[in-house]
């Protein structure tokens, strides 16, 4: 009987977990935004399993998005295709979940690997790559972005 | 919500716990050695489910140790801190065994870079980079530029690289608060970034997502570093070296020269 229930347990357990999306980040207060779509379409080998976060910007909100995300202040002007865009241009941005991110880089204990990717898709309709690296850190950036802009309206 | 139509019937004879029968079979006279039955019954079926579960979960995992090949070998430069750039001499060399995926865009796939990069934080948490990537069976060929940090890796742009005839000098360096790349002079890109850098080394060698790629020897020469806004210097001792895997390899000729390769043999 014991080994019944210790088997029935484990079944159980092996059973829910999945279906409870444990260790899958599920947010489902997020709603996958359809311009995101672009961003499988035009990268069909990274693998986008799903949408994490999307928002509506607008690009003098980007900017800020550079300086959270890195504390460092990049220049519009060093990504070519945000060159001719305005401050209130609106932009998307796509933090989506990828399973074939290979990105180069130095050895790091404290790295986990790339499984998220971030794109910006432009007025255009043109998607392009922000960043690849671990889901932890770039939501919790896409998230203080969010706080940024919400704290200056 | 249960209704009739929930009950499974096998053999004709109804075994929802509703059943007279069933209800008979664990409380009549031979309600043991059915109950030792229907436990037994139980047990094989719980059994075989964890054996599926368990075979899925191998088979994940199988799956997933196949993809994580990623590994190094590097040679650098530590001697003292405040290094802003790194200059490498190479060719673009031809890499088989590569899978055949990967073939439309950037870092994906199984790729094997010919890579360096200048540390911005010891902890490997900062940095720029430049380099080439082979992806697509190498017939997705592309230089790349970058820099990465706590959140990951930032491209800034990439170009199509030639073939493996001619060698080729790739830098990566600061000039006031921003960083530039160039291959044979030719800028590739540029970025500005914050000016608080340790500069604890500059790296590099061989990165590889592919297992059974076959990377020949060959020479990675002509190595430079520079510190602050001083000229170029060649790099000086044989400070760093990391071979994570005996598929790597990659072997010190002099103080300005390394030399990598992968599934084969290099001295």
């Amino acid at each position: 009987m014991t080994e019944t229930l210790r088997l029935s347990s484990l079944a159980v357990l092996l059973i829910v977990l999945p279906l409870t999306g444990c260790g899958e980040g599920r947010n489902a207060t997020v709603q996958p935004a359809a311009a995101c779509e672009a961003v499988s379409e035009a990268f069909p080998d990274y693998g986008i399993k799903s949408v994490e976060r999307s928002a509506e910007v607008t690009f003098s909100e980007i900017e800020s998005w550079f300086r959270v995300r890195s504390e460092e202040s990049v220049p519009a002007e060093s990504y070519d295709a945000y060159r001719e865009l305005v401050p209130q241009d609106r932009l998307t941005v796509c933090v989506m979940a990828a399973s074939n991110l290979a990105p180069p880089g130095p050895p790091s204990k404290d790295r986990p690997a790339a499984d998220t990717l971030v794109a910006i898709i432009d007025p255009e309709g043109a998607p392009h790559v922000d960043a690849m690296g671990p889901r932890g850190p770039l939501l919790a950036e896409f998230d203080l972005l969010r706080t940024a802009e919400s704290d200056s309206s | 919500m249960r209704s009739q139509n929930d009950a499974v019937v096998l053999g004709g004879k109804d075994q929802s716990p509703e059943s007279p029968d069933a209800r008979t079979q664990e409380g009549g006279p031979n309600g043991m050695h059915e109950v030792g039955t229907t436990l037994s019954l139980r047990l094989s079926a719980l059994r075989s489910l964890v054996v599926l579960v368990l075979a899925a979960l191998f088979v994940v995992g199988t799956s997933t140790t196949a993809f994580a090949f990623h590994e190094y070998s590097t040679a650098g430069e530590s001697s003292g801190v405040g290094f802003t750039g790194v200059k490498v001499t190479r060719f673009d060399v031809s890499v088989s065994g590569i899978p055949n995926d990967g073939c439309q865009n950037p870092y994906s796939g199984s790729p094997v870079y010919q890579t360096q990069w200048v540390l911005m934080k010891a902890d490997a948490s900062k940095w720029v980079e430049i380099g080439t990537g082979h992806q697509c069976g190498d017939n997705y060929r592309y230089t790349f530029a970058g820099y990465g940090n706590a959140s990951g890796w930032h491209p800034i742009n990439e170009i199509t690289a030639g073939g493996s005839a001619n060698a080729h000098t790739f830098k990566v360096w600061r000039d006031g608060g921003s960083y530039f790349f160039s291959k044979d002079n030719d800028g590739i890109a540029g970025v500005t970034l914050s000016n608080d850098d340790e500069g604890p080394y500059v790296d590099m060698g061989l990165e590889s997502y592919a297992a059974n790629a076959h990377v020949d020897c060959n020479n990675n020469f002509e190595l430079s570093f520079k510190k602050g806004n001083n000229s170029w210097n060649n790099w000086d001792g044989r400070d760093r070296r990391n071979v994570s895997h005996s598929a790597m390899h990659g072997v010190w000729a002099s103080d300005t020269t390394f030399r990598t390769s992968q599934n084969e043999g290099c001295a």
